[in-house]
């Protein structure tokens, strides 16, 4: 009881002390605001592109072009390799014909050009498509074998460029962490100076205070709550207008990152993330606040 | 109760407050502390209150040494002394009501206790008529009051007063010093420092006399 009745003293007390200085506190919420705001839109974006990257891994392929004049025999035992293949999930044949026919679909201005050869000059091929989450050093040991087998003159592999985009995208999480870091410090700074700031303001009523016998947690504590409000006041502000943002860019451009990156895929900050990250700033908050006004400085003035 | 031994307090650059001073107020005594301005009388308080470190020597209050208290121990034991301020240190913002239970409010005092002991020391200062009025609103000598009902809000054993007149006009000086023997009529030690010889003649009490941080009379 006696907990929660000082708690709601602090809260008081912060929440007046807010109001009071709500100028000196608003550059504080304007930069909690907009380190939120871009660590929730790296956070969405990376995780747009892991489930991109996903779905694309999902359905990795692996296409094996045959030499125009490969026996029946061979084709076989190509295909064959490919079905008895664990890491393959399925496996279509696709002859010259329709490969050209899919080429003068993708680059109809050249097709004129193609047909003019008369016959196709585009092998044909097996289009392998490979189960999910296959270890690379399993793909890659078939892909090997593929090229050892008589008929096969090429063994193109996507997951490569998958793999490659996997790790570009670890490396951005990375950097986003190291922003999210600098951000959050930095975000501390201007709380931990608000703090002081108010605390310099109340400073003959935390002398009293300190006379009067008062614990030293009960003066630091209403201190440590404005930090803790205006972490989280500036990440809930920094999250509405991530919020509109993303917003406005899906009516915007909805349409277009659909069809670009599969429909659901372009989707906003989960709700945990979004916690998250209001956890986290009323911590660096009451941090900030914590450390502004330190028990050290109080005993010395006492 | 109260005892220094060969106390003193020398700040930086060599500026002697206080040089060997040893005193001793009994419990339930009513004490003035006297000298002219850069006497030592500030210092000798904020050392009874711990707001300082003695140099040399050593202070004891009820047989506790204050010199070796840890920062907790140091809040705990100002919980039973009440210090007022010659500029009444009022929070302008805050009402009278407001400024008393501070004291209370932030040791998670029930709100109900926190009200009752309020009005009561209001009451005693004579204050019940202005809980709502903020400080700007009161005369000097109200202010004071409220100060003093502020210290006592909290039972202390131990009231200090600096300088509680200095900006009185003698008939409120005098007032105050009403209330301060009352106070010490109910067993409260009651040290009071001020520079104003007529008002100790006038109300009468045991004078410590300090002169350039030195003990001239211990009464």
């Amino acid at each position: 009881m006696v907990f929660l009745r000082v708690l709601k003293l602090f809260l008081v007390e912060a929440v007046e002390s807010l109001g009071r200085g709500w100028r000196l506190a608003l550059p504080a919420l304007i930069t909690i605001a907009s380190a939120v705001a871009v660590v929730g839109a790296f956070l969405t974006a990376s995780a747009t592109a892991g489930r991109v990257l996903a779905a694309w891994s999902e359905t990795a392929e692996l296409s094996v072009f045959l030499d125009a004049g490969i026996a029946d025999a061979a084709r076989a035992r190509v295909e064959a390799a490919l079905r008895d293949a664990p890491a393959v999930a399925a496996v279509a044949h696709v002859d010259r014909a329709e490969a050209a026919w899919r080429f003068a679909r993708e680059f109809p201005d050249l097709a004129p050009l193609a047909a003019s050869l008369g016959t196709s000059p585009f092998p044909a091929s097996y289009e392998a498509r490979l189960r999910p989450g296959v270890a690379v050093g399993e793909t890659d040991a078939l892909v090997a074998r593929l090229r050892r087998l008589a008929g096969v003159v090429d063994v193109r592999y996507d997951r490569a460029l998958i793999d490659r985009a996997a790790a570009l995208l670890e490396t951005g999480r990375r950097l986003a962490l190291v922003i999210a870091a600098l951000l959050g410090l930095s975000a501390a700074v201007v709380v931990a100076s608000v703090v002081r700031l108010s605390y310099a303001s109340r400073r003959d009523e935390v002398e009293i205070l300190l006379l009067v016998g008062a614990p030293l947690a009960a003066i630091r504590g209403p201190f440590v709550v404005e930090g803790f409000v205006q972490g989280t006041l500036g990440a809930l502000a920094g999250l509405a207008v991530l919020a509109a943002g993303f917003a406005g860019l899906r009516a915007r451009f909805g349409t277009a990152l659909a069809a670009a990156l599969g429909a659901d895929r372009f989707a906003f900050l989960p709700w945990t993330a979004a916690l998250a990250l209001v956890v986290a700033s009323a911590l660096v908050g009451a941090l900030a606040g914590w450390l502004a006004v330190g028990r050290r400085q109080l005993v010395l003035r006492g | 109760m109260i005892e220094t031994y060969h106390l003193s307090k020398i700040y930086t650059r060599g500026v002697h407050a206080l040089r060997d001073v040893s005193v001793r107020v009994e419990k339930g005594e009513f004490v003035f502390l006297t000298g002219p301005s850069g006497a030592g009388k500030s210092t000798f308080l904020r050392l009874l209150v711990r707001q300082e470190l003695p140099s040399d020597g050593q202070v004891s209050v009820g047989g506790r040494s204050l010199v070796s208290l840890s920062p907790a121990a140091v809040q705990e034991y100002r919980r039973t002394v009440g210090f007022v301020f010659q500029d009444f240190k009022l929070v302008e913002r805050k009402t009278v009501l407001e400024n008393v239970a501070m004291v209370l409010r932030v040791m998670g005092v029930p709100e109900p206790i926190q009200q009752r002991r309020t009005l009561q020391v209001l009451q005693g200062v004579g204050l019940q008529h202005r809980l709502n009025a903020f400080p700007p609103e009161l005369s000097g000598g109200e202010q004071q009051r409220v100060a003093i009902a502020r210290a006592l809000v909290n039972e202390p054993t131990i009231v200090l007063a600096d300088e509680p007149t200095g900006n009185l006009d003698p008939d409120l000086a005098l007032e105050v010093m009403d209330l301060f023997r009352a106070i010490n009529a109910r067993g409260t030690t009651v040290v009071v420092a001020t520079h104003d010889r007529e008002l100790i003649r006038r109300v009468g009490h045991r004078v410590i006399s300090l002169e350039h941080g030195r003990l001239i009379t211990a009464g």
